[in-house]
């Protein structure tokens, strides 16, 4: 009786994981952690913009298609494949971000850079191909971000030609920055011929840009991509002493709020253990479900209840709460205004549970 | 001569003692601002747990779900401890108060007793929110832990099965206790809250 | 007295030494030549007065069996040898101080590509200046161990390259780009 109403708690749970909406948001990030001179930096970057992907999508409340490579997993190899498998449909947002190494090639006329995930110049890929093939794939929206060097190398070759885009419109915060929007953009940390700079807590132009962006969701002001990206462009220049370039192609499209039609339960992703964590937390579910969730949702992901959580602030460094799996689950089926979940790191078994994991918590205001 | 190089000696020698400072957390403004938001949202999900205890609404089962994760907010879940000389200290407690005819009574209970007994308090519905931000001191070392005073307003509202109210805003205080533990060699700090004491109430 | 004078003096010396140890000052010391600092005392000797100093380009690319080496990079062209006239201007470089980004520059994010290499010889000590150009570096070879570290006088290296090699497509490219931004 006990293994049924398990079967059936799980299959409820992951029934909950199919999508059940129209609009993704498809995060693609592609970090060089392991670099011996900027992983540490880009490490924090990777943190920094992941936690920033998840205000956005409890903010618009998209589905979250989230692929994350970092380390060793993040190689040309692995890119072409996140690339060619990407499937968008015509109401999604597509958001790449690179934070590693980069150059250009002398005869480069593309003003953005290649992303090198090795020193050999057969594993670097231009961002201006990233742009393409995602323009390609037709979502409504595509951001297409870099932090890495722009300086010329003797040793890079041409890769591709490709065109250049034009100009501006408006917006506001998360809502319409990231949703109600059509159109592209495109940016990287550096212009031609210039470095770009990697500090201890993150890359100098990623570090800007989520300030920037920061103060404008928390002081919700009128804001526009041609905006930010200039006052970040700003900041970066003081910051590090290179100036990011940019191309702004963006119109306000229709919007698709998540209305009446939407059932207020909470984002979901293609993470089912998060999935998991959002339906167990405040999303409008069943209170007694919620707590009774715990056991099943321990048994069905976690190694055991003595597995570790951390959770992090917002800066994916302050370690704010270290509990047991049992501890964490119970907090969170009893939370209030808790919506959703960042996972900065995870620790498994070769079996697939979770010895250790490191989340950041999005709480409603 | 000799007295002014005596003086010089002496005056060189006290220069030698650095003076005593008060140690404060030393953590960065991020960290406290990171630290400051944890706690505010700590106290808001407990107030709204305490909403949630009072409530008809909710089943005993969650109701003890509730009062289970709360407690894990306070120093030793609750319970009696013993500080860092070893000395055996009261459990924390939560100083309620309650306006009749103009006058402020007050009454201290063992935080366990209190969550106990608000499961099954007489009032149909209730209500607890923190009506202002939240004020929270910087934090102080005190022996092997740090320490910060937080004072906010808490909105009381019960509501009667026959249509009686009863409405409250009080001051209150509550202890925040930060200690440090180390685990795998890793320092995590872990924020827990102490006594909550009443400062004033009005109607 | 003369000897009662010395005693106090010595005592005097002393309290000052201990006042500035107690509050974790030291001594400071007599300013180094920035090779010395950065690289060591050998290099520093080696790059102030060398016997002889030869120039290449490098390549990348990993050595053949037909390729040499210098610095650990294959070398693409031999550029023969370099007369004091040229290479005092890297030298003067090379002793500024200012010239070093402080750490809190930062680190470029890329990789490190060295364009030029300058083996300074003396007696049987070799050491080996690399240029990189594309991350704004230097490097120094010595003992087969690499140290590397960010310039400041970026304009002024390119200056030195394109002087020995005027017809240098990728440093004219460089060139090019700094010219553009003035």
């Amino acid at each position: 009786m006990k293994a049924i109403k398990l079967l059936l708690t799980i299959i409820v749970i992951a029934g909950l994981s199919i999508k059940s909406h129209s609009q993704t948001f498809h995060a693609i990030v592609f970090a060089d952690t392991d670099d011996p001179k900027i992983g540490a930096s880009v490490k924090r970057d990777m943190e920094k913009i992941q936690n920033e992907i998840g205000m956005i999508v409890s903010s618009t409340r998209m589905w979250l298609n989230g692929y994350y490579h970092s380390g060793r997993e993040a190689n040309k190899e692995q890119l072409l494949t996140v690339l060619q498998n990407l499937r968008c449909e015509p109401e999604d947002v597509v958001f790449f971000y690179y934070s590693g190494h980069g150059g250009r090639a002398v005869d480069d006329r593309s003003k953005y850079p290649q992303i090198r995930f090795k020193a050999s110049d057969s594993e670097a890929y231009p961002m201006s191909k990233v742009d393409e093939v995602i323009a390609a794939k037709r979502p409504k929206f595509r951001i297409v971000m870099g932090d890495l060097c722009n300086s010329i190398s003797d040793y890079l070759s041409v890769k591709s030609e490709t065109g250049s885009g034009k100009s501006v419109v408006e917006n506001d915060v998360y809502e319409n920055l990231f949703k109600n929007v059509k159109g592209s953009v495109l940016v990287a940390s550096s212009k031609s011929n210039e470095t770009s700079i990697a500090f201890p807590d993150g890359g100098a132009f990623t570090t800007c840009f989520l300030n920037e962006l920061g103060r404008i969701v928390s002081g919700n002001q009128q804001a526009d991509w041609k905006v930010l990206l200039e006052k970040t462009q700003k900041a970066t220049v003081k910051a590090a002493n290179h100036t990011p370039v940019f191309e702004v192609n963006v119109n306000s499209g229709s919007s698709q709020s998540a209305s009446s039609s939407t059932p207020v339960t909470g984002q979901q992703t293609n993470n089912s253990f998060l999935n998991a964590l959002i339906n167990m937390a405040d999303n409008g579910g069943d209170r007694n479900q919620r707590v009774r969730s715990v056991q099943p949702v321990l048994h069905e992901y976690f190694d055991s209840p003595h597995s570790i959580v951390e959770i992090f602030g917002r800066d994916g460094k302050t370690r704010l709460v270290r509990e047991n799996a049992q501890e964490f689950l119970e907090r969170v089926s009893t939370s209030y205004k808790l919506i959703n979940f960042v996972e900065l790191d995870v620790k498994k078994t070769n079996g697939g549970k979770i010895t250790y994991v490191k989340l950041h918590e999005i709480y409603r205001k | 001569m000799k007295k002014i190089v005596y003086i010089l000696i002496f005056a060189l020698s006290a220069t030698l003692f650095t003076p005593l400072k008060a140690q404060t957390l030393t953590l960065s403004d991020k960290e406290q601002a990171e630290f400051k938001e944890r706690i505010n949202t700590m106290l808001e999900t407990f107030l709204n747990d305490l909403s949630s205890i009072g409530s008809k609404d909710n089943s005993i089962e969650f109701k003890k779900a509730v009062i289970k994760s709360t407690l894990r907010n306070f120093i030793n879940n609750g319970d009696p401890y013993r500080d860092s000389s070893g000395y055996l200290k009261k459990e924390p407690h939560m100083q309620t108060s309650v306006l009749r005819n103009g006058k402020e009574y007050k009454n201290k209970l063992p935080i366990k007793t209190y969550l106990n007994n608000l499961m099954y308090i007489r009032y149909e519905k209730v209500t607890i929110t923190m009506s202002e931000t939240l004020y929270l001191s910087n934090l102080y070392k005190v022996g092997d832990h740090y320490e910060a005073n937080a004072t906010y307003f808490q909105y009381f509202r019960g509501e009667h099965g026959d249509g009686r109210l009863y409405q409250d805003k009080t001051k209150k205080t509550i202890r925040i206790i930060v200690q440090i533990e180390e685990v795998y060699g890793k320092k995590v700090f872990v924020v827990r809250f102490g006594d909550i004491d009443v400062v004033q109430t009005v109607a | 007295m003369t000897k009662k004078v010395f005693i106090k003096t010595v005592l005097f010396a002393l309290l000052v030494s201990t006042y500035s140890a107690c509050n974790g000052q030291t001594v400071k010391p007599i300013a180094k030549d920035a090779v010395a600092l950065h690289f060591g005392d050998t290099v520093a000797t080696v790059l102030a007065s060398p016997s002889k100093v030869r120039a290449y380009i490098l390549t990348m690319e990993k050595p053949t069996q037909k390729s040499r080496t210098v610095g650990g990079f294959t070398i693409k062209k031999n550029l023969g040898n370099v007369s004091a006239t040229a290479y005092s201007i890297l030298q003067f470089l090379l002793q500024d101080a200012a010239n070093y980004a402080p750490d809190s520059v930062g680190v470029h994010k890329c990789y490190f590509e060295p364009y030029l290499a300058f083996e300074f010889a003396k007696g049987r000590e070799k050491v080996c200046v690399l240029l990189a150009f594309n991350c704004e570096c230097w490097g120094v070879v010595y003992n087969d161990k690499r140290i590397e570290a960010p310039y400041l006088c970026h304009r002024q290296l390119l200056r030195f390259a394109h002087g020995l090699l005027p017809d240098d497509r990728y440093i004219n490219k460089l060139l090019t780009f700094m010219e553009d931004e003035k």
